[in-house]
């Protein structure tokens, strides 16, 4: 990246530089080493839970380190720790970081402090505010998202968990599922019927619920990929003061909406380490030729055609950024990146598993060959989280070709 | 990006289209009444594309792409190009000389030894003006260095795939039109999540391919670079129409298959010009030769 001293973020991409030289190594740029290392392909962590326990507290540390020195909240207002800087600032930070050796934060800012953390400081009262929000960018509490139900994914105004008038406040009960980090969560943000009789959407309220309440229930979700990343949250009885309610009764949503403005244009640009090293220079190339199709014609169209479609979508996410830069809001294109980012995934997860053949479903610990069950079992989940494809492609239909709209 | 901004280019677009979509009896007037000299002048990369994206739309066959080669070449004027052996027309009077461009090695011919041995193209395409030369016509090497040649060819390419997303673009325009008006059912046809998905997925195909496009049309980079970058996009192209063209087929049902509806000028079309200087699956053989051979895959364009 090149900057010049006319562009006003030049000095903050200065400073971001000297933060990251005192507190982080650079990053190796040597490529991936076939038969060294790691092999790991997989988007979900299957880490045993103390492997994992110890990264997530990787994870608080480096965030409490980016927030004492300016860098926690970026676009957040300095009465919280924030700098109050533009989203542009944001992208420039995060492409610096990425140029550093730092704990993965994911676990921390996919939902907590990039959907949730904004979602509070628009909709939340001032005593949740002051009680979260600092917490959470200084990496001591984590948010996750209890939102999608048994019988409420992708058309979410169908949530049934209910919320009942106390005295005091509320008493929540219901089931949610597919809720990623509640393992490691201190608060949910919940969506919850408020109101039977009115039309689905409209009888919804949001609110704040501590984790540590009683009648909170966090139950693992273990997937065929091997690992437990999303969970089961069963709400009994819990009893939720007035206060950590957002926005109106009745209008979670609006506030929900806030929240999922913020996901999609998240998915598609973040990749897991097993994912990056499957994207990495040549890794490819030398799955081919460590696999005896080195000389194989179609496998080297296939090959081509994907690193063609690789290179072609991180041109686009890289128009999408020169866009934002120069002041654009983020459009639809976040639904075109997301799509083709499943797309080329299972693609590769596919020619993989051609490559590798039998050795694919039995480990005899040959490098680079049944690790690739991770990617594509991982896979399917690409086309179904942060929006199935099916509603992307809604979204590209209606909002961007203008084609008329679905008899309701 | 571009030393043009976003008005001027809105409307260049849009006398461009008026332009192409016109007869184009005598372009190089009306070109020249729109200023092209300027914007040409301005930034050729971006005018490049401008014009080969509107000439797509119009689904118009012409020789801007011998402009493009023989500026890149640095060919005195009268000369015309022949891509591996396909002229986009007959050669008009007072052509001197025809190269004979490919991939790795570039030749010339006096117009003299061309003329009796051009047979107009009767393939898919009925509209082109193309001709073929025959294949014994080999000619004198063209005194260009290798760099100046893959540069010429990488030019071409990126025109090529400019004109193909706009064929692209105009092929999605029908079938967005037909599927609104036509009703069965009792719903307009584009209500189907099956014919939305279809289109939705066209559309991303092609804006993917546009970024690509956008990405590859970076000057200041090694040769080498430029050149990959210009496959990769001609290739998206390729695989791009394929998919935008089996989709907007469909989605037109039967109706499509006939020369009654348009849809079939832009299907040849875009098949037509897939051919040109490399089809999408003769680069991916190129490329995938390039990638085992250790050529890097990382883009090239900064952010």
């Amino acid at each position: 990246m090149t900057t010049t001293e006319a562009d006003p973020l030049a000095a903050f991409a200065d400073e971001a530089r000297a933060f990251l030289d005192a507190h982080a190594e650079r990053r190796s740029t040597d490529a991936v080493i076939w038969g060294k290392g790691e092999d790991h392909t997989g988007y979900f962590s299957e880490d045993p839970p103390e492997v994992e326990q110890a990264l997530v507290d990787q994870a608080r540390a480096w965030q409490r380190t980016r927030y004492e020195n300016g860098f926690g909240w970026i676009t957040g207002p300095e009465s919280y720790g924030g700098r109050e800087l533009s989203g542009v600032h944001d992208l420039v930070y995060d492409q610096i970081e990425a140029e550093y050796d730092v704990p993965d934060t994911g676990v921390l800012s996919l939902i907590g402090l990039g959907m949730i953390g904004p979602t509070i400081l628009a909709h939340g009262r001032d005593e949740v505010r002051d009680r979260y929000l600092p917490a959470m960018f200084r990496g001591e509490v984590i948010a996750c998202q209890l939102f999608s139900e048994p019988g409420a994914g992708s058309d979410l105004a169908g949530v049934q968990t209910r919320a009942s008038r106390t005295e005091d406040g509320w008493v929540l009960r219901g089931q949610k599922v597919w809720t990623s980090v509640a393992q490691h969560a201190q608060i949910g943000m919940a969506l919850c019927r408020t109101d039977p009789d009115a039309p689905k959407h409209k009888g919804i309220t949001a609110f704040l619920v501590d984790l540590s309440l009683p009648g909170v229930e966090v139950r693992p979700l273990r997937q065929m990929s091997g690992g437990a990343e999303f969970n089961e949250v069963f709400l009994t009885d819990v009893h939720v003061p007035d206060d950590h309610r957002l926005g109106e009764v009745n209008g979670g949503w609006r506030v929900a909406l806030t929240t999922l403005m913020n996901e999609r244009a998240s998915v598609g640009n973040e990749a897991s380490t097993g994912v990056a090293r499957v994207l990495s220079d040549g890794f490819l190339a030398a799955l081919l030729h460590e696999s005896g199709h080195g000389e194989d014609a179609a496998a080297r169209r296939r090959l081509a055609e994907i690193t063609a479609d690789l290179t072609a979508a991180e041109y686009l996410n890289r128009a999408t950024i020169r866009r934002l830069r120069s002041g654009a809001q983020p459009g639809p294109e976040a639904s075109v990146s997301k799509l083709l980012w499943a797309q080329n995934l299972t693609r590769i997860a596919h020619l993989a598993a051609e490559l590798v053949g039998p050795r694919l479903t039995a480990d005899t610990g040959e490098w680079g060959t049944f690790s690739w069950n991770e990617l594509l079992l991982s896979a399917p989940a690409f086309r179904i989280l942060g929006g199935t494809e099916e509603i992307m492609k809604n979204i590209l239909g209606e909002r961007v070709l203008g084609l008329p709209k679905e008899p309701s | 990006m571009t030393a043009l901004d976003a008005q001027t280019l809105a409307s260049v677009r849009v006398s461009l289209d008026e332009v192409l979509a016109g007869t184009p009896g005598d372009l190089s007037s009306a070109l020249a009444e729109l200023g092209w000299a300027d914007v040409v002048e301005a930034d050729r990369e971006t005018a490049a594309v401008l014009l080969f994206g509107a000439q797509g739309r119009a689904l118009a066959s012409t020789r801007l792409l011998d402009d493009v080669v023989t500026h890149a070449l640095g060919s005195p004027e009268g000369t015309v190009v022949a891509y591996a052996g396909i002229l986009l027309g007959r050669p008009e009077e007072g052509t001197e000389q025809v190269v004979v461009l490919d991939e790795n090695a570039a030749a010339v011919l006096p117009i003299t030894e061309v003329s009796g041995r051009l047979q107009p193209v009767r393939g898919f395409d009925r509209a082109t003006t193309w001709h073929r030369l025959d294949t014994t016509a080999s000619g004198e090497p063209l005194d260009v260095s290798a760099e100046t040649l893959a540069l010429a060819v990488a030019a071409a390419r990126r025109a090529l795939t400019a004109e193909i997303v706009g064929v692209c673009e105009t092929a999605l325009a029908m079938a967005v039109s037909h599927t609104t008006v036509r009703h069965q059912y009792g719903r307009p046809l584009a209500s189907f999540q099956a014919v939305r998905h279809a289109l939705a997925e066209a559309h991303a195909a092609i804006e993917n391919t546009r970024a690509t496009l956008e990405a590859a049309a970076v000057a200041d980079a090694p040769v080498a670079t430029v050149a990959r970058a210009a496959r990769v996009a001609k290739h998206r192209a390729g695989t791009t129409q394929a998919l935008v063209m089996r989709h907007v087929v469909q989605v037109h049902g039967a109706m499509g298959l006939t020369l009654e509806s348009d849809v079939h000028r832009a299907v040849t079309r875009a098949a037509a010009l897939d051919v040109l200087l490399g089809s999408s699956r003769e680069l991916s053989t190129r490329l995938g030769l390039d990638l085992l051979s250790g050529a890097p895959a990382e883009p090239i364009a900064a952010i």
